[in-house]
């Protein structure tokens, strides 16, 4: 069993800027195509955060991605907000439904991460995809340890804000 | 699948006998609830290709102490960027060795990143149709759970 | 008319939301039923008279081509229409899915426009 655990400068190597920066792209592209589509309301994704931004958030949508990119693509949101948006969604007040929350939550991160695979695979890049998890609460924190890249995109919905986060690295097989 | 506790506790004790250096003991899967976590910090990653899933071990924060200074050969106060990562890095062993057993050639299951979470109560589910094993272990006079959820696709 | 339309997914979540788009995309149907899989589909179709079938493709116990295997296999059953609703499913899987007797398919995440798009003509 090998170990994993990279030298930092051989991740930031692994990760060109372009790369890097095409990522935003397709973050914002799949998770826009997501709330104009099944959620139908409008998102206006905002400049990037910096990687240990604080995010107050009391769900979190998780996805990993795996083959030729290593990721995990996490979707946060404040309560009031994954309420109205499941709302949307499912087209009923939704109020006090936890688990339909957290389903229509889990639903969301799995679509974006459709969109994004889809988005490499036109590019000859595979992406498999694993499969959601939510976590609630209050007070929780995530993080993703490798030296790899990141970003975290808000979106802004009327008055509230989402934020999309992917953290990722390209596989040497 | 067949015996995913088996394969789950083989997994665990070969990492946690070479990279941790503690003993464990495995009880029987659990089949109840386990949410809410409390003072907990849950390493997960998921896998894909043959085989879609999420493994996710969930340790009692006092727990995960111990093991990241075992693991790390240091002394741990608190939960720290380091015992993140060092729960991280054990979610992503056991996914290697887990895949390892779940398909002859180990290379038609891929891992993603792992992450951790980590909280004072916090609600961990997964959504996903499949089989679903949570295994506890007995350690240090505490205990931990594997929890994996896996499914073959065609 | 009496129309109706049956919704198979394992998702509870996303039969919902099926539902939802189909009540906006204006189509002229009475009832909406559900099924998890495609074994309890196949019990649906063979116990009320369906007009159209929306059906995933990765389902436990039956998935989606199983489930339109059976289908055309059971002559009172192969007329009825079936449109796939997939994810990030490749074109293979898709084709296979029209080789087995599907009419269409619909790619998450669309909107009640495509849905009317691609099954208004069938209903």
């Amino acid at each position: 069993m090998t170990s994993t655990w990279l030298d930092p400068a051989q991740a930031r190597a692994a990760c060109g800027k372009g790369a890097f920066l095409e990522l935003e792209k397709r973050v914002i592209a799949a998770t826009v195509e997501v709330f104009d589509t099944m959620v139908m309301m409008e998102t206006v994704p905002e400049a990037p955060l910096e990687p240990k931004a604080a995010i107050s958030c009391n769900i979190s949508g998780m996805l990993g991605l795996a083959g030729d990119l290593r990721g995990m693509l996490s979707v946060h949101c404040p309560w009031a907000l994954a309420t109205e948006i499941t709302g949307r969604l499912l087209g009923e007040d939704v109020n006090g439904r936890e688990e339909d929350i957290r389903d229509a939550i889990a639903e969301i991160v799995n679509m974006i991460a459709g969109g994004i695979k889809a988005s490499f695979s036109v590019e000859g890049k595979m992406l498999e995809l694993s499969v959601p998890t939510t976590v609630t609460g209050s007070t929780y924190t995530v993080r993703s340890a490798w030296n790899s890249s990141h970003i975290i995109i808000p979106f802004r919905i009327g008055e509230g804000c989402f934020w999309a986060e992917l953290k990722f690295l390209e596989t040497a097989d | 699948m067949e015996n995913l506790p088996d394969k789950i506790m083989s997994s665990v004790h070969e990492i946690f006998s070479s990279m941790v250096m503690m003993d464990i003991v495995p009880g029987a899967p659990i089949l109840g609830e386990i949410n809410p976590l409390q003072n907990t910090i849950t390493g997960m990653i998921g896998l894909a290709g043959t085989h879609k899933g999420m493994l996710a071990i969930h340790l009692p924060e006092s727990l995960a102490k111990k093991v990241t200074g075992n693991f790390l050969g240091m002394e741990v106060e608190e939960i720290d960027d380091d015992v993140q990562d060092a729960i991280g890095e054990l979610a992503n062993m056991l996914g290697g060795s887990i895949k390892a057993v779940l398909t002859e050639n180990g290379k038609d299951i891929k891992l993603s990143m792992p992450s951790t979470i980590c909280g004072k109560e916090y609600q961990f589910q997964s959504h996903y149709e499949g089989e679903s094993v949570i295994v506890p272990f007995a350690a240090e006079d505490s205990k931990f759970l594997v929890e994996l959820r896996i499914k073959q696709e065609e | 008319m009496g129309k109706k339309i049956l919704i198979v997914d394992d998702s509870n979540t996303m039969r919902k939301i099926v539902t939802r788009s189909l009540r906006q995309a204006g189509l002229d149907f009475d009832e909406i039923l559900e099924a998890g899989d495609g074994l309890e589909a196949l019990a649906v179709l063979r116990k009320e008279k369906v007009d159209l079938v929306l059906s995933d493709i990765n389902m436990p116990n039956m998935d989606g081509l199983a489930f339109l295997r059976e289908k055309s296999a059971d002559a009172a059953l192969n007329g009825i229409p079936v449109v796939m609703i997939t994810t990030e499913a490749g074109n293979d899987i898709i084709g296979e899915a029209m080789a087995l007797g599907a009419l269409g398919s619909i790619k998450k995440p669309f909107t009640p426009d495509q849905i009317q798009e691609t099954i208004g003509q069938l209903f």
